[in-house]
C-alpha cells in the first residue's frame, strides 16, 4: 500500500512546545514509522505554518519533505492527515486538512479540557473552544494517550468506541500501538478509503471578479463546459474567503488579476497558499511563496514567470466566449448581420472588441481608419467595447480629422446579438492591446474563434495562439503600421473561410473543455 | 514671389544641434538677399529682417557660443510684421520638423491653396515606420505632422530612402515626387587633404545614446577583444538619449572599470572632430535612420566607416573607405574591427576616404534654393 501522511507540525513550531510532551510525543510517532514495512511506500509531508516559528533542526528529519501550504490538491492518491495536538494551535491553518472527508483524519488526544473550566473565559474564547470540539468530532480516528481522554471523546463528543484506540503514555510501545491500530484499519477494516473519491473532482474558483463581468463568466462557462469532467463552485466578490476551504472541494483554486486588487482573496493566497490562476504575469505585491501548482493562461505568461522569478508554471490555455454558428459564417449569415448593423457590402468593416482605452490604443485604431480612408480604401471602424470619458476625445480626434462618419460605437458594452453581429460582419478585427505582460485577450480569441482576420500587436497574438490569419505589428505601435496591416488584408480580400482549418485547429486546444482537462491535469485530480 | 524661409523652431531654441542644424546650415550658405525669414507668432506669419539669415549663419559658423543675442533681437516677432503667403506666387520653405501643437494647428487649417505654396524638408517617417524606438506619446502630433506632409504636394527629401518610405507607405503610391537634398558632410571643417596612417587603435560611434543606434551590440563585439588587444579603445560619443536603465547602468561600470571604453556626452565640433580623425575607423551600425549624417562627415574628415548596409546616406557611395557589416551581428561587427586592427587594411581603407564623392552644405543649400525657386 502506498499514499501520503500530511502532519500537523504547528506544535512543533511552538517555541515553547518545541520540546514538550505533546511534541515529543508526535515525534516519537514519526520516528517509529520509518522502522515498520508496512509504511515503506508512504511519504510523509510536514505541514507548517509560515507565520510561525521555524522547526527545530532535529525535527526537520521527521518527514520526507515539509510543505508551506494549508491548501494543497486532493490528489488521487490515499492520504492521512495526522494532528497530535488538535486542540492547540491555529484551527483554520488546518481546517482544509482536517475538515476533508477525502483524508484519514488521526488525531492524537492528550486531553480535552472540561466544559465548566471554560466558564471563566471570554465569549469569544468560549466559542473558540466549541468550535474547536466540533472540528475534532471530524476525525476519523482518534488515538487517546489516556483512559480519561477516551472516556472524554466517547462522552463529551460522542464518538464511536471503535473509533477510538487508547494507549498510555509509559508503556514502552505506545508509537508501535499508533501504527498498528492504523495498519489493521488499512488491512482490515476496509482499508483507509474513507478516502473515497467523488465520481468527478470538486472544484472552487476564489474569483476576484464580480459575477456579472465577462472574467468571472469565462470560469462560469468553463465550469458549465466541464459538467461531466469536475463539478466547481464560483466565489466572487464577497464570498471570498476562507470558508471554501472547509468545503468538500478536490481543489480550491484562487484567481488572481493585478487590475483587480481584493485584499481577502490576497489574504486567502498569501495565508493558504495553494492552486492559483494569475491573470497577470507582473506578480506585484503578492507573496506567491505557498502557491502550488501557479497556473498562467500562455507560454509568454509562463515564460515570463520564469524569467522573472524562477516560477515553474503550469499553462492552461486562452478560451473565445463568443463562438459563431456555421449559419452565422455563411454568405447568407454574415450579409444579414450586415444589414443589421446597415453597412453596404462593398463597405470594409473593421471592428474592434476591446474596451474604448488609452490602454487598448483606440487611438491608433481612429488614426489607422484616417489612414485608410486616405488611401482610398472604403473602410468603417466600428467599436463594440462600452462607452468610457474617453469616447469624447476620440471623437474629436475623428472630426479633426474628417472620419466622424466612419466611426461608430455601441451606447454601452453591445448586447450578445450585437456582438456577434460585429463579429459575423466584420471583414477585419484590430485588437491592440500593449500592455499585456503575456496576457491572453477574449476579444482577440473571439476574432480567431470566428475566422476573423484580425490585425493585433505581438504580445497579444502570441499570447493567444494566434494562426497565421492575425496579422501582428509592433507591441509598441502606430497608426501607420496598423493601416497598413488592415490595408493587406483589404487588399487580400481573403474570404474567411478559406481559414477553416488553421481555425478548427486552433478551437481544439482553445475551448473551455480543454482548459478543464488542463486544468485538473495541472492540479494533479485529472 | 517671395521666397520665404520658416524658422519659428530654432527662434524658439537656438541650438546648433539636432534638426536646428540644417536650418542653420542653410542659412550659413544662402545668398544674401534670396529669402525672408519668417517665424508664426499668434496664428500668423511675421516676416522678420533679412539680416536674421546671416545672423544665424555667423552663428553655426562659429559653432553657436556667439550671436545669440542679435538672434534674439532681430527674430523677436515684434520687430517684424504680419504677412499673407499668396497662393500664387509665394513660397514658403519649411526645414523644421514641428511637433508644437500651436504651429500643427496653424498648418492643418490651413487651405490647400496656401499650404500647396509650401516646400517641407522631410527627413524621416521613423516614429511611423519603426514606432519601436519613440515615445508613445508622441504618436498623436507625429501623425499630424505626418498629415500636414501628406497634404504637402511639394516635399524635399533628405535621402532616396526616406522618399521611398514617404510615397511607398504614407501616400501608399507607385509614384514618386518631390526631389532627393542629401544632407552637407562638412559640418567639422575642410575635407581631409591625406589620411593619417598607422592610427592608434581607437573606434569612434558619434551617436545619441538610445536603442536604435545599436550600441549594446558594439559593446558585444568589442568585449571579447578588450580581452585579447592591448590598447584598444572605443569612445561613444553622444548625449544618453533612453536607454533601459540596465544599459546606463553598464555604460557607467564600464566607463570606470574598463580603460579601453570612454563616453564622452558633451562634445563640441572641434573635440568630435578630432576623435574621429584619431580614429581608425568610426562605426555606425543604426537599424533605422532618414540620412545617417556621422558615417559620411567621418569619410568627410578621411576616416573610414564599419556600418551596416542600411545607412541611407552610405548608399549609392560604393565601398571606398567603407567597410560594410553583413550580416548585422556582433559576431561580423568583431570581425570588422579586427580587419581594421591590420595595418595595412586600415590605411587603405583610410585612402580610400579621399576620393569618395560627399555632397556638401553649400551644395545642398543650393538645390534647396534650386527646388524652391523652381515654381
Amino acid at each position: 500500500m502506498s499514499g501520503i501522511i500530511y502532519v500537523d507540525l504547528q506544535c512543533l513550531q511552538d517555541p515553547e512546545c518545541g520540546l514538550s510532551g505533546i511534541s515529543s510525543y508526535l515525534a516519537n510517532l514519526l520516528e517509529a514509522r520509518r522502522r515498520r514495512e508496512w509504511w515503506a511506500n508512504w511519504k510523509t509531508l510536514g505541514i507548517v505554518d509560515p507565520a510561525r516559528s521555524t522547526l527545530l533542526p532535529q525535527h526537520l528529519s521527521l518527514v520526507d519533505e515539509i510543505i508551506h501550504s494549508a491548501n494543497p490538491c486532493v490528489t488521487g492518491a490515499t492520504a492521512i492527515y495526522i494532528n497530535g495536538a488538535p486542540m492547540t494551535h491555529d484551527l483554520h491553518y488546518r481546517l482544509r486538512f482536517q475538515s476533508h472527508p477525502k483524508y484519514f483524519r488521526v488525531a492524537v488526544v492528550h486531553d480535552l479540557p472540561l466544559p465548566e473550566s471554560i466558564e471563566h473565559l471570554a465569549l469569544c474564547d468560549r466559542i473558540e473552544y466549541l468550535a474547536r470540539l466540533a472540528w475534532l468530532r471530524k476525525f476519523d480516528f482518534y488515538f487517546s494517550t489516556s483512559a480519561y481522554a477516551a472516556t472524554q471523546l466517547s462522552e463529551l463528543l460522542a464518538v464511536p468506541l471503535d473509533k477510538i484506540e487508547t494507549a498510555v503514555p509509559e508503556a514502552e510501545d505506545t508509537a508501535d500501538l499508533f501504527w498498528n491500530a492504523i495498519e489493521e484499519r488499512g488491512e482490515h477494516r476496509g482499508g483507509l478509503a474513507v478516502i473515497s473519491r467523488h465520481q468527478r473532482p470538486r472544484l472552487a474558483f476564489l474569483s476576484p471578479n464580480p459575477p456579472e463581468t465577462s472574467e468571472a463568466a469565462c470560469f462560469y462557462a468553463m465550469a458549465a463546459a466541464n459538467r461531466n469532467r469536475f463539478d466547481a463552485d464560483v466565489f466572487a466578490g464577497a464570498l471570498i474567503g476562507p470558508t471554501p476551504l472547509v468545503g468538500d472541494y478536490d481543489a480550491v483554486v484562487s484567481i488572481l488579476a493585478n487590475d483587480l486588487p481584493h485584499a481577502r482573496l490576497r489574504d486567502v493566497v498569501e495565508r493558504y497558499g495553494g492552486p492559483c490562476i494569475v491573470n497577470d504575469a507582473r506578480l506585484t505585491d503578492i507573496d506567491f511563496r505557498r502557491v502550488s501548482p501557479f497556473m498562467v493562461q500562455s507560454l509568454t505568461q509562463q515564460a515570463l514567470v520564469k524569467q522573472n522569478y524562477a516560477i515553474d508554471a503550469g499553462v492552461l490555455t486562452s478560451c473565445p466566449t463568443v463562438l459563431l454558428e456555421d449559419q452565422e459564417l455563411t454568405d447568407a449569415g454574415r450579409e444579414m448581420a450586415r444589414r443589421r448593423l446597415g453597412t453596404p457590402a462593398e463597405t470594409y468593416l473593421v471592428a474592434c472588441f476591446d474596451g474604448i482605452s488609452q490602454q487598448h490604443r483606440t487611438e491608433t485604431c481612429i488614426l489607422a481608419l484616417e489612414f485608410l480612408r486616405s488611401w482610398n480604401i472604403p473602410a468603417v471602424l466600428y467599436f463594440a467595447g462600452a462607452a468610457t470619458p474617453y469616447r469624447s476625445e476620440l471623437e474629436g480626434i475623428a472630426v479633426q480629422y474628417n472620419i466622424a462618419e466612419f466611426v461608430h460605437y455601441s451606447s454601452r458594452v453591445a448586447s450578445e446579438t450585437a456582438y456577434r453581429d460585429l463579429l459575423a460582419a466584420a471583414d477585419a478585427g484590430v485588437q491592440i492591446r500593449p500592455y499585456g505582460f503575456g496576457k491572453p485577450t477574449v476579444p482577440l480569441s473571439n476574432c480567431i474563434a470566428s475566422g476573423l482576420p484580425t490585425v493585433a500587436n505581438l504580445d497579444a497574438a502570441k499570447s493567444c495562439d494566434a494562426p497565421a490569419y492575425v496579422h501582428t505589428v509592433p507591441d509598441v505601435s502606430s497608426p501607420l503600421l496598423v493601416a497598413e496591416q488592415l490595408a493587406l488584408l483589404w487588399e487580400a480580400k481573403t474570404d474567411r473561410r478559406c481559414h477553416a482549418a488553421e481555425r478548427a485547429d486552433y478551437l481544439q486546444t482553445h475551448n473551455f473543455k480543454y482548459y478543464g482537462q488542463r486544468l485538473i491535469e495541472v492540479l494533479g485530480i485529472a | 514671389m517671395s521666397l520665404y524661409i520658416d524658422l519659428t523652431e530654432f527662434l524658439t531654441n537656438p541650438i546648433t544641434t539636432g534638426i536646428q542644424r540644417i536650418a542653420g546650415e542653410i542659412c550659413k550658405y544662402l545668398p544674401l538677399g534670396k529669402a525672408v525669414p519668417i517665424c508664426l507668432h499668434e496664428g500668423r506669419y511675421v516676416a522678420l529682417s533679412p539680416k536674421l539669415i546671416a545672423a544665424v549663419g555667423r552663428f553655426f559658423a562659429a559653432g553657436g557660443s556667439v550671436h545669440v543675442d542679435e538672434i534674439r533681437r532681430l527674430g523677436a516677432p515684434g520687430n517684424g510684421h504680419p504677412i499673407t503667403i499668396s497662393s500664387t506666387s509665394d513660397i514658403v520653405l519649411v526645414p523644421e520638423v514641428f511637433m508644437e501643437s500651436r504651429r500643427l494647428h496653424f498648418f492643418s487649417e490651413m487651405p490647400d491653396s496656401i499650404l500647396h505654396r509650401h516646400r517641407f524638408i522631410v527627413y524621416d517617417l521613423l516614429p511611423a515606420t519603426h514606432p519601436q524606438y519613440f515615445w508613445p506619446e508622441m504618436m498623436p502630433a507625429i501623425f499630424a505632422y505626418h498629415k500636414i506632409l501628406r497634404r504637402a504636394i511639394c516635399c524635399g527629401f533628405i535621402s532616396e530612402d526616406t522618399r521611398n518610405q514617404y510615397y511607398a507607405r504614407l501616400v501608399r503610391t507607385n509614384e514618386r515626387g518631390g526631389i532627393v537634398l542629401p544632407l552637407g558632410a562638412d559640418a567639422f571643417g575642410p575635407r581631409a587633404t591625406h589620411s593619417l596612417r598607422n592610427r592608434p587603435l581607437t573606434f569612434s560611434i558619434v551617436a545619441t545614446i538610445e536603442p536604435r543606434k545599436n550600441h549594446h551590440l558594439i559593446l558585444e563585439a568589442f568585449e571579447p577583444l578588450w580581452r585579447q588587444i592591448a590598447g584598444l579603445q572605443l569612445l561613444f560619443i553622444g548625449k544618453v538619449g533612453w536607454v533601459s536603465s540596465e544599459f546606463a547602468q553598464k555604460l557607467r561600470e564600464l566607463a570606470v572599470t574598463n580603460s579601453g571604453f570612454h563616453q564622452y556626452s558633451e562634445c563640441g565640433d572641434d573635440a568630435i572632430r578630432n576623435h574621429v580623425q584619431k580614429s581608425r575607423a568610426t562605426i555606425y551600425v543604426s537599424s533605422a535612420e532618414g540620412y545617417g549624417l556621422p558615417p559620411v562627415e567621418s569619410l568627410w574628415v578621411g576616416t573610414p566607416v564599419i556600418a551596416s548596409t542600411t545607412i541611407p546616406s552610405l548608399k549609392g557611395l560604393g565601398s571606398d573607405g567603407i567597410h560594410f557589416v553583413e550580416p548585422l551581428n556582433a559576431a561580423d561587427l568583431t570581425q570588422a574591427v579586427l580587419s581594421f586592427l591590420k595595418d595595412d587594411y586600415a590605411n587603405r581603407k583610410a585612402e580610400e576616404t579621399l576620393r569618395v564623392n560627399l555632397p556638401t552644405w553649400r551644395s545642398f543649400t543650393q538645390e534647396v534654393l534650386r527646388w524652391c525657386l523652381s515654381d
